[in-house]
């Protein structure tokens, strides 16, 4: 199962794009950078995943997904666990749950954003760097084609796992570097078919009349309705909250 | 209207030999489904992408309706609408109905005139159902069908599928060839089809053969059936070959 679009009717789907991708980065923020004990981290996880339940989220591919990142998980926990010299089992614990929650946080925004919402959003984003002389629309579109072949490329990876085990190959799971050496025979053969697909989708982008540096007319239109301005209201109230109690 | 004159292409700007086409010259008419066949790496995607002004001749000159493809006009890409081999690489949105409006995004139109268009292309393709489905969910042949859809709520006045019919099972190649029919019965629209499928080769009204990067025939498929000095160059269906034995026969007996 692929982390892709999948439309449902919530509040969560009707919030304008922008807000959405900044209430995702919020959301990723809280995750990575702030500091927190395991049992708060562990309660921002399960609250992430009830609301999402709760606004119609389908959450099954992320959580099953989940499994595909386990190489990062196992690496990245064994270096937190033993930072401190001796190995720390709670260490090891919360750089899991960071990780899980900003991948499903990144996953959500993906499940609940269509890509014309992703174009949007990427778009007023970049809108800044439009004073200096970069291309927004072209900033975003790079950003929107990766998102699209982010869950070709992992189907992609299985498939050329299997083909490989067909003529021979073995995939230990190793430990280490002894896994990641294992991964390696697969990394070459899903990027160059990856750049392949976002050739060809180049290409058939232009042939249906896609230039960068052309007016082009929107077919969703995007407006700003109570609710934004509500989650707008709750992430500065928490962001006040954060540093008020590191000043204090 | 779509001209060749004395086309050349090849992929390798510094390689004098390696041409994909070399100076290949036809014209092309409307109302009509106009086959390119030959054999694996013989020029006829090329052929395709330069008419739809993805690709630029390296020499001669590439005329579709009036307008020449050398020449940097956007116009070019309402005329002619291509759908590739593989539909996956070249669906754009995440839902049927962005999909389809991404095209009419590009020609800049206002909103209901957008709609207006998806709804009558979608009517007309009995795809409405699908609207507003996320595009994972679509089977092979559906993904096609939107391919299809997007294309013609452009309204171009050439389509060119290359290898539609490959990956269809039977039954849907069938749907697909009655969708082809609908097609060119109920607008004004010239159709290209790039195939390898010896069953689609009746259904073309003319023929064009390939055969590295050269053009070896153009006319009638029942001409190709008997042009039996083409045989070492292509392989004929077998069930033309059958026809050619019993027309031997026929002509003996009389
Ligand atoms: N992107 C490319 N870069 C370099 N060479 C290419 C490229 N695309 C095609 N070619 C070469 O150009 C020639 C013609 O290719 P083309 O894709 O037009 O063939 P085709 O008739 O469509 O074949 P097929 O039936 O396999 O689709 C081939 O020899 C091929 O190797
Ligand atoms: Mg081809």
């Amino acid at each position: 199962m692929q982390i892709t679009y999948s439309p449902a009717d919530s509040a969560l789907y009707r919030l304008n794009p922008f807000i959405k991708g900044l209430g995702t980065l919020f959301i990723i923020l809280l995750f990575s950078v702030t500091m927190q004990g395991l049992f708060s981290l562990f309660f921002s996880l399960v609250l992430t995943i009830l609301l999402a339940i709760l606004f119609k989220v389908e959450l099954k591919p992320i959580l099953i997904s989940i499994e595909k990142i386990w190489l990062l998980l196992l690496l990245v926990g064994i270096i937190q666990g033993f930072s401190t010299g001796n190995f720390n089992p709670e260490s090891l614990l919360i750089a899991v749950i960071r990780i899980i929650g900003v991948f499903v946080t990144s996953g959500i925004f993906v499940t609940i954003s269509s890509q014309s919402e992703l174009m949007y959003f990427w778009e007023q984003s970049f809108r800044p760097l439009n004073l200096f002389g970069f291309q927004a629309r072209e900033l975003a579109l790079v950003m929107v084609i990766s998102v699209r072949f982010l869950p070709v490329i992992l189907g992609e990876l299985d498939r050329i796992r299997m083909a490989q085990m067909a003529r021979g190959a073995r995939f230990s799971h190793g430990v280490g570097l002894k896994a990641v050496k294992s991964l390696m025979p697969l990394l070459i053969p899903t990027l160059s078919l990856a750049i392949i697909r976002a050739e060809d989708l180049a290409l058939a982008m232009e042939a249906r009349g896609y230039c960068v540096s052309r007016q082009r007319t929107r077919y969703n239109h995007f407006s700003i309705g109570f609710f934004d301005i509500f989650v707008c209201g709750i992430m500065l109230g928490t962001i006040l909250a954060y540093v008020l109690q590191i000043r204090f | 209207m779509i001209l060749f004159d004395r086309v050349s292409y090849r992929y390798k700007e510094n390689q004098e030999t390696s041409f994909a086409l070399e100076e290949v010259s036809f014209s092309l008419a409307q109302n009509q489904i106009i086959g390119f066949i030959g054999s694996n790496g013989c020029g006829k995607t090329t052929c395709a992408r330069l008419i739809a002004g993805l690709l630029k001749p390296v020499s001669g000159k590439v005329t579709v309706c009036g307008i020449d493809t050398a020449s940097e006009d956007a116009e070019i890409h309402r005329k002619v609408g291509i759908i590739f081999q593989n539909p996956d690489n070249q669906i754009v949105g995440t839902t049927v109905e962005e999909d389809i409006a991404f095209g009419l995004e590009n020609l800049a139109l206002p909103r209901d005139e957008m709609q207006r268009r998806i709804e009558s292309v979608c009517r007309e393709l009995r795809f409405e159902k699908f609207l507003k489905l996320p595009v994972s969910h679509l089977s092979g042949g559906q993904k096609q069908q939107l391919c299809i859809a997007s294309i013609l709520v452009m309204q171009p006045e050439w389509l060119i599928f290359d290898e539609p019919t490959s990956h269809l099972d039977p039954w849907a190649r069938r749907e697909f060839y009655q969708v082809i029919k609908h097609l060119i019965e109920s607008r004004k629209v010239g159709i290209i089809m790039i195939s390898q499928v010896p069953d689609d080769f009746d259904l073309f009204e003319e023929i064009h053969l390939f055969s590295k990067g050269r053009l070896l025939f153009t006319g009638k498929p029942e001409e190709l059936k008997y042009r039996e000095d083409l045989q070492p160059m292509f392989s004929f269906p077998e069930k033309w070959y059958l026809d050619r034995l019993q027309k031997e026969k026929n002509d003996q007996l009389s």
